[in-house]
């Protein structure tokens, strides 16, 4: 029966469609800034969404950028035969001036801007470069000479080969955004490209310029796909619906619910990173589903019942689906509240605000969808749809071939589990910044081209903090730090490495006309240098007071997946160095790597968690631990494939693909839970799980095989994304719905039909009626809840017709209440066979055990007869943990007995002087076990 | 390695030839801009000493670094050429690294001596955005604050005041490449004639440095008067740089080998 708060829905609908009006309003207002004509709401492409920084590593990572500047410029690079040709060299010079005239660029770094000392004659020269001494041919040979064997110079800002100059560009601002909002890196590439031309090619990238690019394609990308995939959507309903209705309101409930989201991000001032981004795509799969349930369920019941009222249908419509739904609803939110044990602070904006989402889905799935149905009253139909007696054909097929084949079924999805589970042991973690575009996009063209020629450009960092003033003056320290600077450039990942060691090898080189390059014995000599060295080029190196250093790396390589072996060796090999130096690794590189390490080894944790918390929902919803169990295996079992297709395809555990894995979760819970309340309900309409399970797929089939059609088409729609972790989310997401709605069609029907769902109280509730103490008079008196602890307590039995129950003269103390069928009650006396009763469903049978007498009578069953037994043992448990419950059961015991008497009694006049006196019970066996007839039979 | 040497001859014209002026004796009110920069032209001492040049420069961090020097300059008697020596005194482990700068109108040579070397090194050229020593100074900064009346486009602003004291306001812009700074806006005592205060604008137009008396430090050494105490602010970067000196000695007759690419390194007294 529907409840007040149904009722209340289905009375107010209008006062429902108020409220959510006012409050998308607010949400609006909140979100749209009419004044200015822009939304209030940013976008953070910033590494920091996904960067996993203690607040301790955040400060050291700021102090570092205070010491030693920004480490990320952007990187032109001018690619000619040869640079250092009169010609080439002047189009470098108008390419620096160029670039460094620009708004936001706080110095430029070139091969013509950044005097460093060559030498000359024997002197040290440091003569500007001017366009006109460009000009001469004989400034080029020694301009050439002096810079190929220079470390600060080639493989920094001239190519090894001398066939490559880049020009590094230094904002002045380190805050991203506000590059971003400048538009900084973009303007940068267009004045680049100006010098572009036969035989000069131009390529920028650096991570100011990725990261604009993937903001301004994230801001496209809201703009176009959102809309494009809520297109897709709405033509699939209307062609599976083919009605507006269908097609408008899970519309609707969807765009209410991500305008409620988008402000909640605008009220909370949380700009949409890299991973919330995917958090929309998430609102439009679970709406669609949620609205697909309830719209189908509506949909059967006005079939089913046509005749009643508009209020009457909802008041139905809300009894059946608002437990299901709402149990989805905070399944969902708490796994995804599980993701929240992640570090990331981008997860835990997604979780949260994803979380928000589904909560307000499952508000308007509740209040809004009903209200909206309400006045959208479906058309009668004379004919049903094209299609739909297939569909209702191929589920009854369907249905039958999980039934017959379940245990096949479950072999296999066994099998498969356990496969998934060991290929998602391959899973390989990786992320690639630069790999989010595509392979043929201008950046990425360009980040290869630099990466080849200028030997890497993904920066990472040594921070040194030596404690003390000077510390980096030791030539003992320094030797160490030129070693490690050797060792590192090593490593096939590295591209080049620059630190003060090759600075004060430098100056030695230079101002102590040394032959080679070595760090100088003399601490007071290094000192000196470092002093009359002092200047921009060299504080990215060293402090002012020489207290702390740097070591920048390029690395060649960007997929986290190469970076992070060559992170764990580095880390071993910074071990070696003596004591006292405090160490750290930063830079972009790093911060993405262990990122994407901690975001994904948490994993494992935020599924286990999820699980843990979708099987206590479960629980809690069926009221069994047990069933709870059995009811998450098929959620675990999608877990499991969707994972296990991960390992399969190659595809990197990174924040993507770790996103769709909660979308997974959510429809998983979504199906199951539909499908168990269905399977539940119908359990116990019936009485039987088999019949129950065919039920509850004819119920669940048609919404989640659309919506599941409805979606992978949706997400399929986001391979057109220009960011590859979009299309990679969506093929994915697609892939994945798909197997779910397999397991959604054959394991989970196969593996509830064999769930032992109808309880013993369901059965005597089915047979008895739903007031079981009304029609046993044994449970005369008790409440519901005492009703049923009692039921649960005893054992239910069925025998077979002629099966004997009880035998006259036998010692036990077992009572009976018969649920179906019927047994007789007689005496044999001599050959005589006297039947004093017959028995049916509702009457108790053996009380006179509890009086620990010998049965006075046999009982044989007549037909099949299901019987609930008590036995002493129960007696016993009964009387210790509920007394009051016993001792209501035992008075009725005693009225039954009462009741026998008095029915003895009119018996012993009935057979005065008719039968032998032997034959009735005499003072020694004052009852017979007999019948107490219930006054009212179900 | 930085260019410094060129830093040299200009560093003494800010903290001389802008600090030391002929007292104006009469009202300054009605100055044209060609007598302003006459009267903060007009004495530059021909020859002198600074026993105590410091420079100390801070960091964003709020570390900073102090640097003291000597510094003698002397014109040479057969030419026009400036000789400038600069003799590092603190700290002890850079005591003795020295620069001999020899400059006339075409040229300019810088003479390094390191005492751990114990070597003369000869540097030529140098760079004008670089910052010197590490210093908010950059010859970009000084050249186009020794420039103020001569090039680009000057125009006199209504006068300001600067803590009290009634000052020129001078702007200087330049619009062609070649300075670094677009526009630098000087305020100068009407009383002394020296730089209070001097604001440098970048090409956007934003103001980048700020380079600021410490009035607190102006003396009047008859006829001259003297600003001790600068400071360059560098507000982009977020560091700073302050000037002092002190233990001046104008005019004062110097060996000619303290200017000698052999004896410049020697200590003098």
């Amino acid at each position: 029966m529907p409840n007040r708060f149904h009722r209340w829905i289905a009375e107010h609908s209008i006062a429902v469609l108020m409220a959510t009006l006012i409050l998308s309003l607010l949400a609006l207002l909140q979100l749209f800034d009419f004044q200015n004509a822009r939304l209030r709401l940013s976008i953070d492409p910033s590494l920091d969404a996904i960067s996993i920084l203690t607040p301790q590593e955040r400060k050291f990572d700021s102090l570092v950028r205070l010491r030693f500047g920004n480490r990320e410029p952007v990187m032109v690079m001018m690619q000619v035969d040869d640079v250092f040709l009169p010609k080439n060299l002047q189009r470098l010079d108008r390419l620096s001036h160029d670039l460094q005239q620009l708004d936001g660029v706080k110095s430029v770094d070139s091969l013509t801007l950044t005097r460093l000392p060559r030498i000359e004659r024997n002197d040290l020269n440091y003569s500007p470069l001017t366009p006109t001494s460009l000009q001469d041919p004989q400034i080029a040979r020694e301009l050439r000479h002096s810079t190929l064997d220079n470390p600060l110079i080639a493989g920094q800002l001239v190519s090894r080969d001398g066939s490559a100059a880049v020009v590094l560009v230094h904002p002045a601002s380190s805050d991203e955004l506000e590059i971003l909002h400048s538009d900084l890196a973009r303007r940068i590439r267009q004045t680049a490209d100006r010098q572009a031309g036969p035989g000069v090619r131009i390529h920028v990238t650096g991570a100011p310029l990725i990261r604009s690019e993937i903001s301004h394609t994230l801001t496209s990308q809201m703009k176009t796909m959102i809309p494009a995939i809520m297109l897709v959507i709405a033509v699939l309903l209307a062609l599976v619906f083919r009605s507006l209705r269908a097609v408008l309101i899970p519309l609707l409930t969807i765009c209410v619910a991500m305008l409620w989201v988008l402000a909640s991000f605008s009220v909370a001032a949380i700009p949409i990173n890299l991973v919330t981004a995917l958090t929309p795509p998430f609102i439009i799969t679970m709406g669609l589903a949620y609205c697909a349930h309830v719209i189908s369920e509506y949909e059967q019941i006005h079939r089913r019942e046509p005749a009643l009222s508009a209020q009457k249908h909802i008041a139905s419509l809300l009894q059946e689906t608002s437990i299901p739904v709402m149990v989805t609803g905070l399944a969902t939110i708490a796994g995804l509240l599980a993701l929240t044990l992640n570090e990331q602070r981008s997860m835990i904006e997604f979780a949260a605000f994803s979380a928000l989402g589904t909560l307000f889905l499952m508000l308007l799935t509740l209040l809004l969808v009903p209200s909206l149905l309400y006045f959208c009253k479906p058309r009668r139909r004379d004919q049903p749809l094209a299609g739909e007696a297939m569909l209702d054909q191929a589920i009854d097929t369907l249905s039958k071939f999980d039934q017959q084949h379940r245990k096949q079924i479950l072999w296999v999805a066994l099998i498969v589990f356990a496969g998934s589970l060991l290929y998602a042991a391959q899973i390989r973690i990786g992320e690639q910044l630069i790999g989010l575009f595509p392979e043929n996009s201008r950046i990425r063209i360009d980040h290869a081209a630099i990466n080849q020629k200028m030997g890497g450009v993904n920066p990472v960092y040594l921070a040194f903090e030596g404690g003390a003033e000077d510390v980096f003056t030791d030539p003992n320290i320094l030797q160490q730090l030129d070693q490690l600077e050797k060792w590192v450039s090593q490593q096939p990942e590295v591209g080049s490495v620059l630190g003060l060691a090759d600075h004060v090898k430098l100056l030695n080189r230079y101002l102590a006309a040394e032959a080679s390059f070595a760090i100088p014995a003399s601490r007071d000599a290094i000192r000196q240098m470092l002093f009359v060295g002092d200047g921009e080029w060299q504080r990215s190196v060293v402090n002012i007071d020489r207290s702390a250093s740097l070591i920048q790396i390029r690395l060649r390589v960007d997929d986290t997946a190469r970076i992070a072996p060559f992170l764990d060796r580095l880390q071993l090999r910074l071990k070696q160095l003596p004591g006292g130096l405090e160490i750290h690794l930063g830079g972009g590189a790093v911060i993405m790597t262990e990122s994407v390490r901690k975001a994904t080894s948490g994993q494992l944790m935020s599924v286990a968690l999820a699980l843990l918390l979708i099987y206590l929902c479960l629980s809690l919803q069926f009221l069994s631990f047990k069933i709870g169990l059995l009811a998450t295996l098929p959620t675990a079992l999608q877990t499991a494939l969707y994972f296990g297709m991960l390992g399969l395809l190659g595809v990197s555990l990174n924040p993507t693909s770790v996103l769709v894995e909660t979308l997974v979760l959510g429809l998983a819970i979504d199906d199951t839970i539909h499908y168990l309340s269905r399977f539940a309900s119908a359990a116990k309409r019936s009485g039987s799980e088999t019949i129950a399970a065919q039920r509850a797929l004819q119920s669940v089939l048609r919404p989640v095989t659309v919506t599941k059609t409805i979606l992978i088409a949706g997400f399929l729609t986001m391979l057109s994304g220009d960011l590859s972790s979009q299309a990679l989310f969506g093929w994915l997401a697609a892939l994945t719905l798909f197997c779910t709605w397999l397991v959604d069609i054959f394991v989970t029907p196969a593996f509830m039909s064999g769930l032992r769902i109808v309880t013993l109280w369901d059965t005597l509730r089915l047979n008895l009626g739903a007031q079981v103490q009304k029609t046993i008079p044994l449970f005369r008196g008790l409440s519901d809840r005492q009703s049923r602890i009692f039921a649960l307590m005893a054992n239910l039995h069925t025998l077979p017709s002629g099966t004997r129950l009880i035998t006259e003269g036998d010692e036990s103390g077992d009572i009976y209440v018969i649920i179906d069928g019927e047994v007789t009650v007689f005496k044999d006396i001599g050959d005589d066979h006297i039947e004093l009763a017959r028995m049916q469903r509702g009457d108790v049978v053996g009380e006179i055990g509890y009086f620990g007498q010998r049965r006075s009578a046999s009982v044989d069953t007549v037909s099949e007869t299901r019987l609930l037994r008590f036995d002493d043992e129960d007696k016993e448990r009964l009387c210790r943990a509920y007394p009051s419950i016993a001792a209501r059961i035992f008075l009725n015991l005693n009225r039954v007995q009462a009741q026998r008497q008095a029915e003895r009694n009119g018996l012993i006049e009935k057979f005065n002087g008719k039968a032998q006196p032997s034959a009735l019970p005499d003072e020694k066996n004052p009852s017979f076990d007999s019948s107490l007839h219930s006054p009212a039979k179900p | 390695m930085k260019p410094y040497y060129r830093l040299l001859p200009t560093l003494f014209s800010l903290g001389l030839f802008f600090n030391a002026g002929i007292a104006l004796a009469d009202s300054n009110a009605d100055k044209s801009i060609q007598e302003i920069a006459q009267c903060m032209r007009v004495n530059v001492f021909e020859r002198g000493a600074v026993r105590d040049f410091q420079i100390k420069s801070t960091d964003k961090e709020g570390k900073s670094k102090t640097i003291q020097f000597k510094a003698f300059w002397k014109p040479s008697k057969t030419s026009d050429v400036i000789r400038i020596t600069l003799q590092v005194q603190e700290p002890k482990a850079l005591r003795g690294t020295s620069y001999l700068v020899v400059k006339n109108l075409d040229s300019e040579k810088l003479y390094l001596y390191l005492p751990a070397l114990r070597k003369v090194r000869t540097l030529q050229g140098g760079e004008d955005s670089q910052k010197l020593w590490g210093s908010d100074f950059s010859i970009a900064d000084i050249k186009q604050l020794q420039g103020l009346m001569i090039e680009g486009v000057v125009k006199r602003l209504p006068d300001e005041t600067i803590e009290g004291r009634p000052a020129y306001l001078i702007e200087t812009s330049h619009s062609g490449t070649g300075h670094f700074y677009r526009k630098v806006r000087s305020y100068i005592d009407q009383q002394s004639c020296l730089l209070l205060k001097s604001e440098l604008f970048t090409a956007d137009d934003t103001l980048s440095k700020v380079l600021k008396a410490d009035i607190s430090t102006l003396l009047e050494i008859d006829p001259w008067w003297l600003i001790q105490g600068y400071r360059m602010s560098d507000l982009r970067a977020g560091t700073r740089t302050d000037l002092w000196l002190s233990d001046i000695f104008i005019n004062e007759r110097l060996p000619e080998s303290l200017f000698t690419p052999e004896g410049f390194y020697i200590e003098q007294e």
